[in-house]
């Protein structure tokens, strides 16, 4: 299986939060690596559009078993479960 | 008739309706609600009421209240953009727009709503679900009070609702309302609101509120079956998939997971409930099963499912379409392509038309290439549904450009989409072509 091209975690973390911010949950609030995404509206149809745009992007398919209130929390959770998916170090 | 009086007439008022976090009401203080917000709704002008609501309590009093008034309910999709909001406000001539407040805002109805506002109101229409046609225009299926009340008898006696069921409720509600929560209402059962897709939240919900019936669509009954704390569900007896054919792995995992194997169904707007697998459930997960009682089915040449039942849909709004004109010889033709197998169970094939399904979210190509289409420097656009594992199919384009160079940026062609169409209708991909293929006859192939 090819290596999926998944940059380092700074890196990962402010793709996240451009990602997030314009694309998912589209707010002008400010969003950091560590913002609580619930709080900017990351519900149910957010959700479903992140997995697919992670398996787009990073060719990563998230496991059912890792879609976690905790690993919606941040960009940053995102960033390392989308790492660790990537590099099986799951 | 009026389907909310009969069903608050038939109410125990002391059984709880609803639940949503941890808030439980009952039916009396359900009826109290919806006759309050229904005195404000009746002052209106408006024929047609939209209700701009996301899931929750508010949305079921609102649309009931809506549909107390004798008003017509038009529910707006909370992931729409707002074009596509503005279109529907338009084109189903909606004269007032609810949101979660219960705050109406008054919109002017154009002079010529293009349909007969006489012919529409004579079918004692309770609501209107927008959705776009194959073509980029709009249809509107209108359903009369009438016929929603035997499409809910009909459905109701294979699902067999009571008043001791409790069901965990997690789709949109602005998709699913008329043979699901008004159902539920009339069956006197309680509706367990959960404002979340989470398996821990789900399972959680279930437990805690002795939940007996599970209704979702395929991706949520998987992330269920990858639920990681083993903790069971004994008080589940039913667990109804919808919305998007059912990946055998996802049904598997969730009968062994809690006991209850998944029983697909097929919804659909015009018909109800026609066909749902209560016999085979287990043994054949990839069947939608059989005609429920008073249904008819028929796989058709060309392998097109036809069906027939009570409480079919009254109208398509624009253009104006009465059920006689549209039904061939009474029976629906489906554009669905099903096989029966020996035993009379049905199984779905696809589409005989474009749509694509993304995780039980439709969205035709036609609407998407409209879109991009006006994008500037686009010369012709070609949206096609692309595998995926997950969600059965997500929207992908291909391009062309009157100067290949110049070529747009994919970032700028997915906002300039998502500006104008809900999220899950955007483009995952953009591929730039020197030319679209088409068929002999210049159309986009497909």
């Amino acid at each position: 299986m090819p290596e999926p091209s998944v940059p380092p975690l700074e890196i990962l973390d402010q793709q996240r939060v451009v990602l997030l911010r314009e694309r998912l949950l589209e707010t002008d609030a400010p969003v950091a690596p560590g913002t609580d995404l619930y709080t900017l509206g990351m519900d149910s149809m957010a959700i479903m559009q992140l997995l697919i745009l992670v398996e787009e992007e990073y060719g990563v398919a998230l496991p059912e078993s890792s879609l976690t209130r905790e690993n919606f929390s941040t960009a940053r959770q995102l960033a390392q479960l989308i790492r660790a998916q990537a590099t099986g170090s799951a | 008739m009026n389907i909310v009086e009969k069903i608050f007439a038939a109410a125990d008022r002391r059984a709880t309706a609803l639940v949503c976090d941890g808030e439980e009401i009952t039916y009396g203080a359900l009826i109290e609600r919806v006759e309050a917000a229904a005195v404000p709704i009746a002052a209106l002008r408006a024929a047609r009421v939209a209700l701009d609501c996301p899931n929750g309590v508010a949305h079921v009093v609102l649309a009931l209240a809506i549909v107390r008034t004798g008003k017509c309910l038009v529910p707006l999709a909370t992931e729409l953009a707002a074009p596509e909001r503005e279109r529907i406000i338009r084109e189903t001539g909606v004269g007032a727009i609810l949101d979660a407040s219960g705050e109406a805002r008054e919109v002017s109805v154009a002079g010529d709503v293009g349909f007969d506002e006489n012919a529409l109101s004579a079918l004692n229409p309770a609501f209107i679900r927008f959705s776009s046609g194959t073509t980029g225009t709009s249809k509107g299926v209108v359903i009369s009070h009438e016929s929603l009340l035997a499409r809910i008898n009909a459905a109701n006696r294979g699902l067999r609702i009571a008043p001791a069921d409790r069901i965990v409720w997690i789709l949109p509600m602005a998709h699913h309302f008329a043979v699901s929560i008004m159902l539920y209402l009339h069956a006197g059962a309680t509706t367990l609101i959960v404002n979340s897709h989470l398996a821990a939240d789900v399972l959680a919900a279930g437990r805690l509120h002795g939940g007996t019936i599970l209704y979702g669509a395929p991706f949520h009954h998987a992330l269920l079956a990858a639920e990681p704390t083993g903790q069971p569900w004994p008080t589940l007896r039913l667990a109804v998939s919808v919305a998007a054919s059912l990946p055998l792995k996802t049904a598997l995992g969730f009968d062994e997971r809690y006991g209850v194997p998944l029983s697909q169904g097929l919804g659909i707007i015009e018909v109800g409930l026609p066909l749902f697998n209560v016999l085979a459930a287990r043994e054949k997960p990839g069947s939608v099963g059989r005609p429920q009682p008073d249904f008819a089915a028929e796989v058709r040449a060309g392998g097109e499912l036809y069906l027939r039942g009570p409480g079919m849909f009254d109208a398509y709004l624009r253009p104006w379409r009465r059920r006689a004109d549209v039904l061939e010889d009474g029976w629906f033709r489906t554009g669905d392509l099903a096989e029966v197998d020996a035993d009379g169970d049905f199984h779905l094939l696809g589409r005989s038309h474009s749509v694509i399904n993304v995780g039980g979210l439709k969205c035709f190509p036609e609407e998407i290439e409209a879109v991009l289409g006006e994008f500037p420097g686009v010369a012709a656009v070609r949206v096609y549904g692309k595998e995926n594992a997950r969600f059965g199919a997500v929207p992908a384009a291909e391009v062309e450009l009157l100067n290949p160079a110049q070529l747009p940026k994919s970032s700028e062609l997915a906002a300039y989409c998502r500006r104008r169409l809900a999220g899950y209708k955007v483009p995952v991909a953009f591929g730039f072509v020197e030319r679209i293929t088409r068929t002999a006859s210049g159309k986009i192939k497909r």
